[in-house]
């Protein structure tokens, strides 16, 4: 297994994290904290010596601002694919050019890193999915997932919910180990942050909604009653 | 037996005053609860930049409640009063300002969303100069004030006319840039949130317009018009983030720890 950097939610994923070899999708509206989910992750392969790979549509200084307004220590740094401020260029609106990096970059580790783990965080799947047609995107995921299980990586890649059309996200779900959904919830006068495990490879389907904070550098999880 | 036509004009007036101030007060209602869903909505937000346009929707909605409900007091106080006026002008020529930060917040946010992230408009550049701008002109309407000792509540032209201009013509200029990041941006959610927000910048914009006259008719639309504006600040605070109030699948489990 291996730790998403949070305790809490390894011990809700099971004790230990993400299943080895898999692929992630964290979906949920814009603003929730999607991609903290992400940098966690990042941050945990860092200290535990993983191969870590970024590929963001953003400049690298956004992302790093983000990071640090979640409090997390950018003392190590992941391999940037970003489309400002990295060796490696992230052109979304080029698949062809932009499947051959990350396929060239995890082939180049893969041959010279003597089988440490990859970990990939990406945040292009919605901006793909709004510059091309759907099962374009489709098949440029599942050939990357594809290959980027051979090479021992977890990937995880966040989607906007309420950007596409509910059937394209079901496909898009479709193609990943797991799911985990955070979502915005009214109860009352109050509006709860929640999550839940859509699906996890090797888990019993997880009904159960839980309440989410980033407080202090950490993910607070707490069940959620209603 | 005839009656006296100065005094029942009289009560009239004061009756058309009674229903003014009520009115002015669930204004006052109206608008500070957009501001509380605004507060409401960005302390279940998570990421940075969503959370400062929540805040400044929620600030939007509470300076307006502020200018409200002090143009209502200060009439029914001492509208001759110079420093309240003065109070009352400084609340108004910072209109600009906040509605400013929230329309430079939303920029980002569209820039972010935009797939292409682009720089529209050149705003990274182009907000710098806004900003000085929009604090020049409000600081030359306030000094116009001061120096020429007008009163907003009885001077019959008002101040800082060309200023005010100045710092709304700012402001405009930042709206368009915001239409133009959101066409590039294609985010639904931004779409709703831009409709809701844009309808209530507008009539308020429109009531301004008609509450400047001082005939009690105008007064009373305008406080109605108000009330319409305040429901749009609220449904632009519900749209900052799309939540649902679909009851959650069972939950047995999690509820029962």
């Amino acid at each position: 297994m291996v730790s998403t950097g949070l305790e809490q939610l390894d011990a809700v994923l099971g004790g230990e994290g993400y299943p080895e070899r898999s692929s992630i999708l964290v979906r949920g509206p814009p603003g929730v904290g999607k991609e903290a989910l992400g940098y966690w992750f990042i941050r945990s392969g860092l200290i535990a010596g993983d191969f870590c790979l970024y590929v963001t549509r953003l400049p690298v200084s956004e992302v790093l601002e983000d990071i640090k307004a979640f409090r997390i220590p950018t003392d190590r740094l992941p391999i940037w694919m970003a489309s400002e401020g990295s060796e490696l260029r992230c052109d979304i609106s080029d698949l062809t050019s932009l499947s051959a990096s990350i396929k060239e970059t995890l082939r180049k580790n893969s041959s010279s890193s003597d089988g440490k783990r990859i970990r990939i965080v990406t945040d292009v799947l919605s901006p793909l999915l709004m510059l091309n047609p759907a099962d374009t995107v489709y098949r440029f995921f599942s050939q990357l997932l594809a290959g980027s299980k051979q090479s021992n990586s977890v990937f995880l890649a966040t989607i906007e919910d309420g950007m596409h059309q509910p059937q394209v996200l079901a496909a898009m779900e479709q193609l990943f180990d797991g799911v985990l959904e955070l979502r915005l919830y009214e109860e009352g006068p109050r509006v709860d942050p929640l999550f839940r495990v859509r699906k996890m490879r090797g888990m019993a389907p997880q009904p159960n909604y839980f309440r989410y904070e980033f407080l202090q550098g950490k993910m607070e999880i707490r069940a959620y009653a209603k | 037996m005839p009656s006296d036509p100065t005094s029942s004009s009289s009560l009239l007036i004061f009756i058309a005053e009674i229903l003014l101030f009520a009115l002015g007060a669930v204004v006052v209602a109206l608008y500070a609860y957009g501001a509380i869903w605004a507060f409401r909505i960005r302390g279940a937000l998570m990421t940075p930049l969503y959370r400062e346009r929540a805040l400044w929707v929620g600030v939007v909605g509470v300076f307006f409640t502020t200018l409200i409900a002090s143009n209502l007091l200060i009439r029914l106080l001492d509208p001759t009063n110079f420093y309240l006026s003065l109070f009352q002008y400084c609340i108004v020529d910072a209109a600009g300002i906040v509605t400013l930060a929230w329309i430079d917040t939303t920029i980002k946010l569209a820039r972010r969303l935009d797939p292409l992230n682009r720089n529209t408009f050149k705003w990274k550049q182009l907000r710098i100069v806004i900003w000085v701008l929009t604090f020049l002109t409000t600081g030359g309407s306030l000094a116009e004030v001061i120096i020429l000792r007008i009163n907003f509540f009885t001077s019959p032209s008002g101040a800082g006319g060309a200023f005010i201009a100045g710092s709304f013509g700012w402001v405009l200029l930042g709206f368009i840039a915001l239409l133009l990041s959101y066409r590039r941006s294609k985010d639904p959610v931004l779409k709703e949130h831009l409709k809701w927000f844009g309808l209530f910048l507008l009539l308020l914009f429109i009531v301004d317009t008609i509450l400047s006259k001082q005939i009690p008719p105008f007064r009373i639309l305008g406080e109605i018009l108000l009330a319409l504006d305040a429901y749009f600040l609220y449904r632009g605070a519900r749209s900052l983030a799309p939540f649902s109030r679909v009851p959650l699948e069972q939950n047995a489990l999690t509820s029962s720890r």
